[in-house]
């Protein structure tokens, strides 16, 4: 086998071992066609561009709707558990935001502060709310009834899109005030940070969009 | 689903034989485009149920190949890009802009 030949099909093992678990298929199905390809030049080139499906980050598809309780169980596990290590950090950081206001100096320093003191009041009644949903006693029937369930795991997904929404607004605000010593002035680059934070968080909507048109199909086909 | 040249190519591609499986190669090597072009569009179609994926059944020695085959969505959708796509470039004309 020459070196060419070689580093191309380790290109093509690497791709599969690393590829999320919704492409693993696919990669697969790239890697067996690199071995199969004759040229050894055209098969590194074939690797080198299955490389691109690194790029598709998205979660094993739903065959049947057994599989919604498990995977709802484990989405709830993680929003309590994603809830409560906000909660911890809008805590922390309200406070700290809180000191900055008794300790600015100019105006635009406490407009700065009280704005982001704002952001953490609200992030905090929303996270208290949210953290007394997750324990609601029902919930735990919840996981007999496929159909309520999946709904229910639907309703979940988006709920987790508008908070991941909200949480990065926060987020980029509170560092770019850290950044900027409270100054309101510089809105702008928070504009861009926020913006690239909604950029980076793309996949993650589109793979819950995905997987409620998913849930969508399996019920169509449950009806 | 996106619209473009190149998933046009694809499904132009798969009605060329649209009973037949085909192999993930041999569409890049009649399509003329690259494995990191054609596998988002086949896993899009294959996303919106217009695809269907199957493992070869292995002969002995050789590892199974991954084999695509429209389905009756997908080859409904496949012939309506497909003679948008011809409606398209007979509307263009053929020397547009181009001096003599």
């Amino acid at each position: 086998m020459t070196l060419v030949r070689r580093v191309a099909l380790e290109i093509s093992s690497r791709v599969v071992r690393w590829a999320s678990p919704g492409c693993k298929e696919w990669a697969e199905g790239l890697e067996r066609e690199a071995e199969v390809i004759e040229s050894d030049w055209a098969a590194l080139r074939w690797a080198l561009g299955s490389t691109r499906v690194l790029l598709d980050r998205r979660r094993a598809p739903l065959t049947s709707l057994d599989e919604i309780p498990a995977e709802t169980q484990k989405l709830v596990e993680m929003a309590r558990k994603h809830v409560g290590i906000l909660l911890a950090m809008s805590t922390t950081f309200g406070l700290i935001d809180l000191l900055g206001f008794f300790r600015a100096r100019s105006n635009m320093g406490r407009a700065g502060a009280s704005l982001v003191v704002l952001a953490w009041i609200l992030a905090g009644t929303y996270l208290l709310m949210e953290r007394r949903r997750l324990k609601e006693p029902w919930k735990a029937h919840l996981y007999d009834d496929l159909v309520a369930c999946a709904r229910f795991y639907k309703e979940q997904l988006k709920r987790l899109d508008i908070a991941w929404i909200y949480f990065s607004f926060w987020f980029c605000l509170e560092l770019n005030f850290y950044m900027h010593d409270n100054d309101v002035s510089y809105l702008w680059m928070f504009a861009g940070m926020f913006l690239f934070t909604l950029l980076v968080t793309h996949q993650t909507k589109q793979n819950n969009l995905r997987r409620i048109e998913e849930i969508n199909a399996l019920l169509g086909e449950r009806e | 689903m996106r619209r473009s040249p190149q998933t046009a190519l694809v499904l132009a591609e798969f009605l060329s034989d649209e009973q037949e499986w085909r192999y993930g190669y041999d569409i890049s090597r009649n399509t003329g485009l690259k494995s990191g072009t054609l596998y988002p569009i086949l896993m899009r179609l294959a996303e919106h149920r217009m695809l269907k994926t199957t493992w070869e059944t292995a002969e002995t020695g050789r590892p199974p190949r991954h084999m695509y085959k429209l389905t009756e969505d997908g080859m409904r959708y496949a012939r309506e890009q497909v003679s948008t796509a011809r409606e398209q470039a007979v509307g263009e004309p053929a020397f547009d802009g181009v001096g003599l």
